[in-house]
C-alpha cells in the first residue's frame, strides 16, 4: 500500500510537473513573455440587447431539479446530448439544413418515380429547382433550429418519449433501477443546471434577438444581485463539495495509520 | 500576448487535470497543507519576507530598491515548497473507497483540484499583484495589467475573506479540515 502511495505520488508529480509544463509552453508558443496587456477593459459600456439572464436562471433551475430528480447518469447523458444538439444546430447549421433538404428532395422524388406520377428525369429536375423546406439563413431558421434541438434534447437526452412509455413492471415497480444517492442527485443538480444554461444560451438569443445571458456578469441583473453574497455562495459550495465528498468515502479507514 | 489572467486559469486547469489524475481523497488531504499555507502567508508571510530581507541587507547583498523583489521571492518560495511538498512526498489522503460511481467522482475530483489551484495560482497572483509585479525585473512581463485581471486578482482567497474574520476563517477550516482527517 505505502509502495503504490509513493508511485500514486510520483506519478501525480510527474503529472502535475507535465501540466504546469504543457501550460507554460502553451502560453509561451502564444507569446514568449506572460502577462502584459491585450484585451483592454470588461468593465464599461453594456452592448445593446435585453437582459434574459432572469429566464436563464429559472431555466437552469428547472433542469438543475429534473438533474436531481434523474441523478448523474440520466443528467450526464441530458447533458452530453444537448452540448452536441447546440454544436449540430448552431454552428453546423447550414451544412444540416443542407443535408435535410437533400435526404427531404430524395425521399420526395423515390416516392413520386414508385407511385409513377412522372418520368425519373422529369422528377429529378423538378425536385432540383424545388425551394428548400429548411432555411439555412432567416427568422425562420431559428424556428427550426428550436424545433430541431429541443427534439433531440427531449427525446435523445431525457428520452422523454421512454418515460412516457414506460410501465410499472408485474411487481407494481416501475422499471426504472435503483434511486439516486443524495450524493448523485446533488452531482445530477450540477449538471442539470449546466445543461439549463446551454439550453438558455441556445434557445433565448434565437427568440429574443440580441438577448444577453450570463450569470456570472456583474453589469447583468442576476450577476449584480448575487454579487454581495458571491463569496458567502462560493464557500457554501465548497463547505458541500467537501462534506459529500467525505460523507462519500465508502469503508472505514485503519485507526492506527496517519499516512496511507 | 497573453494577458496573465489566462495563465492563472490555465494553471488552475492543470491543478484541476491533476485532481482528476490523483482523486479527491488525496486532494482533499492536499487541500489540508493549503489551509495551513494560507493561515502562514496570513499571519506571517510579509514579516518572514521582511526578516530575510534584512537578513541579506546586513550581509550587504541587497540593496533598498528591491525589498519587494525579496519579499515576493519569499513569498514564492513558501508556495512553491508547499506544493512541492503536496505533491511530491507521501500526503495526507483521506482513506475510504472512492469514487461512488464514475460520473460522481470525476465531478468531485475535477473540483477539488480547481479548488486546490485556485487556492495556489490565486493566491500567488494576489501576493505578486500587491507587491506591484516586482518579477518584471525580469522581462518576459509587462505592465499595466488588463481591467479584467484588475477585477478577476480580488478573486483571490485572502481577497474574498474579510480581513478581521481571515485568521479565524482560515484556522477554522484548517481545523475543519483535519477534524475531517481524524474522523475518517
Amino acid at each position: 500500500m505505502k509502495m503504490l502511495t509513493a508511485r500514486g505520488s510520483r506519478s501525480a508529480a510527474a503529472s502535475l510537473a507535465l501540466c504546469l509544463f504543457l501550460a507554460g509552453a502553451a502560453s509561451a508558443y502564444a507569446h514568449p513573455s506572460f502577462g502584459g496587456p491585450v484585451d483592454p477593459a470588461v468593465p464599461g459600456t453594456l452592448p445593446s440587447g435585453v437582459d434574459l439572464s432572469a429566464y436563464a436562471l429559472v431555466i437552469m433551475a428547472v433542469l438543475a431539479v429534473i438533474g436531481a430528480a434523474r441523478g448523474v447518469k440520466g443528467a450526464t447523458r441530458a447533458l452530453v446530448v444537448t452540448g452536441m444538439a447546440v454544436l449540430l444546430f448552431g454552428p453546423a447549421w447550414a451544412k444540416v439544413a443542407s443535408v435535410i433538404n437533400k435526404q427531404w428532395k430524395l425521399l420526395y422524388a423515390g416516392v413520386q418515380v414508385s407511385a409513377g406520377t412522372g418520368e425519373p428525369a422529369e422528377v429529378f429536375a423538378s425536385m432540383s429547382a424545388m425551394k428548400p423546406i429548411v432555411p439555412a439563413t432567416g427568422t425562420n431558421a431559428a424556428v427550426w433550429q428550436i424545433a430541431l434541438f429541443a427534439l433531440a434534447v427531449l427525446l435523445v437526452g431525457y428520452r422523454v418519449f421512454g418515460s412516457i412509455a414506460a410501465r410499472p413492471a408485474a411487481g407494481g415497480q416501475p422499471g426504472a433501477p435503483r434511486m439516486p444517492r443524495v450524493i448523485d442527485r446533488l452531482v445530477g443538480a450540477l449538471i442539470g443546471g449546466l445543461t439549463g444554461l446551454l439550453v438558455a444560451h441556445f434557445v433565448l438569443p434565437r427568440i429574443v434577438p440580441g438577448a444577453r445571458i450570463s450569470i456570472v456578469d456583474p453589469r447583468l441583473t442576476i450577476a449584480a444581485a448575487a454579487a454581495p453574497y458571491a463569496p458567502m455562495i462560493f464557500f457554501g459550495v465548497v463547505v458541500l463539495l467537501i462534506f459529500f465528498g467525505v460523507k462519500s468515502l465508502g469503508g472505514s479507514a485503519p485507526r492506527f495509520k496517519v499516512y496511507n | 500576448m497573453v494577458p496573465i489572467e489566462y495563465v492563472a486559469v490555465l494553471f488552475v486547469g492543470a491543478f484541476g487535470v491533476v485532481g482528476v489524475a490523483r482523486k479527491f481523497p488525496r486532494e482533499l488531504g492536499a487541500t489540508i497543507v493549503y489551509a495551513a499555507m494560507m493561515l502562514m502567508l496570513s499571519l506571517g508571510g510579509d514579516a518572514l519576507g521582511t526578516l530575510v530581507y534584512d537578513g541579506f541587507k546586513g550581509l550587504g547583498l541587497a540593496s533598498q530598491t528591491n525589498v519587494d523583489l525579496f519579499k515576493w521571492f519569499v513569498m514564492m518560495a513558501i508556495i512553491t515548497g508547499f506544493v512541492v511538498i503536496n505533491y511530491a512526498g507521501q500526503t495526507l489522503s483521506f482513506q475510504g473507497k472512492w469514487p461512488p460511481n464514475p460520473a460522481t467522482g470525476l465531478i468531485f475530483d475535477l473540483l477539488i483540484g480547481l479548488f486546490n489551484g485556485w487556492l495556489v495560482i490565486w493566491t500567488a497572483w494576489k501576493v505578486t499583484h500587491d507587491l506591484g509585479y516586482p518579477n518584471t525585473a525580469f522581462g518576459g512581463f509587462q505592465l499595466p495589467i488588463t481591467a479584467r485581471a484588475d477585477h478577476w486578482v480580488q478573486l483571490a482567497p485572502l481577497a474574498l475573506i474579510p480581513d478581521r474574520l481571515e485568521t479565524w476563517v482560515l484556522a477554522g477550516f484548517l481545523i475543519l479540515l483535519i477534524g475531517l482527517r481524524v474522523v475518517r
